[in-house]
């Protein structure tokens, strides 16, 4: 049961198969017994089993809310969660419960679905690997799949095993690793650079980063406002369109959404893509891209070529410049962004009480790590008065350039853009940390920043497993505002590729009580 | 013993904050100077903490000079990708509000529904909002803070006397609440 897609499980909670409840423990034993993936930094038992209660008189009376009633979910530790306690893997909000739902919380709550928990990140969710958090970081399920195993036995024998766990990616890891390891059917993550698509790329799952102003970011804890999108991580492409349709729409409560009507989501199935006209970019052709990511990339290409779609090469020319232009507006929005933690009216606060301006930098000192005051103190030199034009305004007008390479591609008539979504697979986290946090970041977001730069909707979906055992994403870019399109084309190679399930049995080893009562095994563990 | 100092900003505090920026690296960048590392650490109120960070600040910088490459002439800087629509407007009605209790809990020092800050940035400051003979007095004592707005961007903040502004109290250490006077 837990193996199931969303709209899988939807079903058989409809027919009664499985009810909110049976459902909602049997994903919080599944949390418990992966508790060492530290995907998760609060699990909301109580608050799950009581919305399942709930949900489970509604299924009663015949009076279900939707698609999402009874539906386990998990949220990224960065959006607001009313009475849970909002964390930002920081200690900076270390205890701070806020006082209100994100939007996005809210809107799922409503719909009936089962917030299982707050899922990890990185501090503030600035890096790409979850590993950068003060709850320790996050491992990638796929470390313990029999998938990887074999392939590791194949090559080494002597190291240790569990010493050569591998990253998530990030900055959403927790919210990747809840999905692939089955333990809910949804999680939300932020995406401002890639931080939604990175890890679900390395976890095997569908990672969406809709178009900015379309899903509301009031009770996202901010990171970039100009680019920050709430992700949708799931196991499949329907069931990002099923969230990202009860997600979507203007909200009184953030201005920068749109207000245009939101249609529903439901995805029609493409069959034929003779119309269709792929964009290949030609400078996401990098040195760096590892030579299997390169090969699964054209071997992409030429599965929509050979059913009849236009592939044509592109070129964005102000790629080169993204990444660049990306660290100038993140880390000057940063600095502002940051100010709000002076630990006065919430979060941690210092001992301290010698004079104001004391107490302030004491408490950011003990709250921020390295990387995030790193952040604040690039921020704050791009934005100094004689600098502002040099490198925050300089920013803002290279952003433009990048922005409309992507409207002259579209223009052309390109429909969708793909692009890897990652330079390689998952790596072991011994070998991330050997650069620090900037660095990992100018690399692993070189395919995703620009998107986020340009507004657009973007979606990393699983394509194969490397010579590793580990999973390859691929990235579809669509038009502003066309993420229905996107997703469309996003499923119908979903759906010719076949990416394989997660085979975790050796990590469900003494949790096989769970899975007794699989009454259809079509989708079941194997 | 109410007094209208309103506002109480971030001040350049005069003198030497901290030991570090003496210690910076003559060898760094050209760029990342002593005085530019003091004055980053006001700004951001946040430290360097160790050699590294300034170093990581040289990178940061070196990194985002690559801009200077692109060719930017009559390109206009882009704030929001959203910048053809109209910014949404909600109309100025009270929707919600009447959570002051809730908002304090979260708070680690109030008084009543007033957030507790320690004394203003720095004695000069105290001496042109109390006048001199207050200042060794008022310089152990707490602010309270009314607006929860008050202390918003520590980027723009400067320092304003305004009797009409959002309100900022001060009480001796030990001193009794309002309602007790």
């Amino acid at each position: 049961m837990l193996g199931r897609t969303l709209r899988e499980v939807s079903a058989a909670l409809k027919q009664g198969q499985v009810t909110p409840t049976e459902l909602c423990q049997r994903c919080l034993s599944l949390i418990k017994k992966t508790k060492f993936l530290n995907a998760y930094i609060t699990v909301s038992e109580e608050v799950a089993l009581k919305q399942a209660a709930e949900s489970e008189k509604r299924y009663k009376k015949g009076h279900s809310l939707g698609d999402l009633d009874g539906i386990p979910v998990a949220v990224k530790d960065n959006f607001s969660t009313a009475g849970i306690e909002t964390t930002c893997a920081s200690n900076m909000l270390k205890g701070y419960v806020p006082p209100y739902n994100a939007t996005v919380v809210q809107k799922l709550l409503d719909q009936g679905a089962l917030l299982m928990g707050k899922t990890n990140l990185d501090e503030f969710a600035m890096g790409s690997g979850s590993t950068d958090g003060i709850f320790g970081p996050v491992k990638n399920p796929w470390s313990y799949s029999k998938q990887y195993r074999e392939k590791r036995k194949q090559k080494s024998h002597g190291e240790n095993e569990d010493s050569n766990w591998l990253i998530t990616g990030g900055s959403s890891g927790g919210s990747a690793a809840a999905v692939s390891a089955f333990t809910c059917f949804a999680a939300l993550g932020s995406d401002t650079g890639g931080s939604t698509r990175n890890p679900a790329a390395h976890c095997g799952v569908v990672g969406l980063k809709p178009s900015y102003g379309l899903v509301s970011r009031h009770g996202l804890i901010p990171l970039v406002n100009s680019m920050d999108v709430p992700g949708i991580l799931t196991r499949c492409v329907d069931d990002a369109a099923i969230v990202l349709g009860i997600l979507a729409g203007h909200d009184p409560k953030d201005s920068t959404t749109i207000q245009d009507p939101v249609k529903p989501f439901a995805l029609p199935t493409l069959t034929d893509v003779s119309k269709l006209c792929i964009g290949i970019p030609k400078e996401y052709l990098t040195p760096e891209l590892s030579s299997e990511v390169q090969s699964l990339w054209s071997k992409a290409a030429n599965l929509f070529e050979s059913e009849g779609a236009k592939v044509i090469e592109v070129s964005l020319p102000h790629t080169s410049y993204s990444i660049v232009c990306y660290h100038v507006l993140c880390t000057s929005e940063v600095a502002s962004n940051m100010a709000r933690f002076d630990g006065l009216e919430y979060g941690h606060r210092c001992d301290i009480d010698v004079s104001t301006e004391a107490m302030y930098a004491a408490t950011r000192r003990e709250g921020f790590n390295d990387v995030v005051r790193g952040r604040i103190l690039s921020g704050n030199f791009f934005l100094l008065k004689e600098n502002y034009e040099n490198y925050f305004v300089k920013a803002q007008k290279v952003r433009r350039l990048i922005a409309r390479d992507f409207v002259n591609v579209f223009n052309s008539g390109v429909d969708v853009l793909l692009t890897p979504t990652t330079l390689s697979e998952a790596i072991p986290h011994t070998e991330f940390i050997r650069e620090d946090n900037r660095t990992r970041s100018a690399q692993d977001d070189l395919f995703t920043q620009a998107v986020n730069m340009a507004g657009l909707p973007a979606v990393s979906v699983p394509m194969a497993l490397s010579s590793q055992g580990l999973p390859v994403g691929l990235q579809f870019i669509g038009r502003a505002f066309c993420d229905q399109q996107l997703l469309t084309v996003a499923k119908w190679f979903e759906k010719r590729v076949q990416f394989p399930v997660i085979q975790l049995q050796e990590l469900m080893d003494d949790c096989s009580s769970i899975f007794e009562n699989e009454k259809l095994a079509s989708v079941s563990l194997k | 013993m109410w007094v209208r100092a309103v506002w109480l900003g971030l001040r350049a505090s005069a003198g030497g904050r901290r030991g570090f920026s003496s210690k910076a690296d003559p060898q760094g960048s050209r760029r990342v100077t002593a005085e530019l590392i003091e004055h980053l650490e006001r700004l951001a109120l946040v430290d360097f903490g160790s050699q590294e960070a300034v170093a990581r600040l040289e990178k940061a910088i070196a990194f985002a000079d690559r801009l200077r490459a692109v060719d930017t002439d009559g390109v206009e800087p882009m704030e929001s990708v959203l910048e053809d629509r109209c910014l949404y407007l909600r109309s100025d009605n009270v929707v919600e509000g009447n959570c002051a209790e809730e908002l304090l809990q979260n708070s680690h020092r109030v008084v009543e529904e007033y957030f507790v800050a320690p004394p203003g940035p720095a004695s000069c400051l105290m001496e042109e909002v109390l006048g001199t003979e207050n200042i060794r007095e008022e310089a152990t004592s707490f602010i309270y803070v009314k607006s929860h707005q008050a202390l918003g961007s520590l980027l723009h903040q400067s320092l304003l006397l305004n009797p009409e502004g959002p309100q900022i109290t001060n009480f001796n250490k030990g001193h009794k609440t309002r309602e007790e006077h």
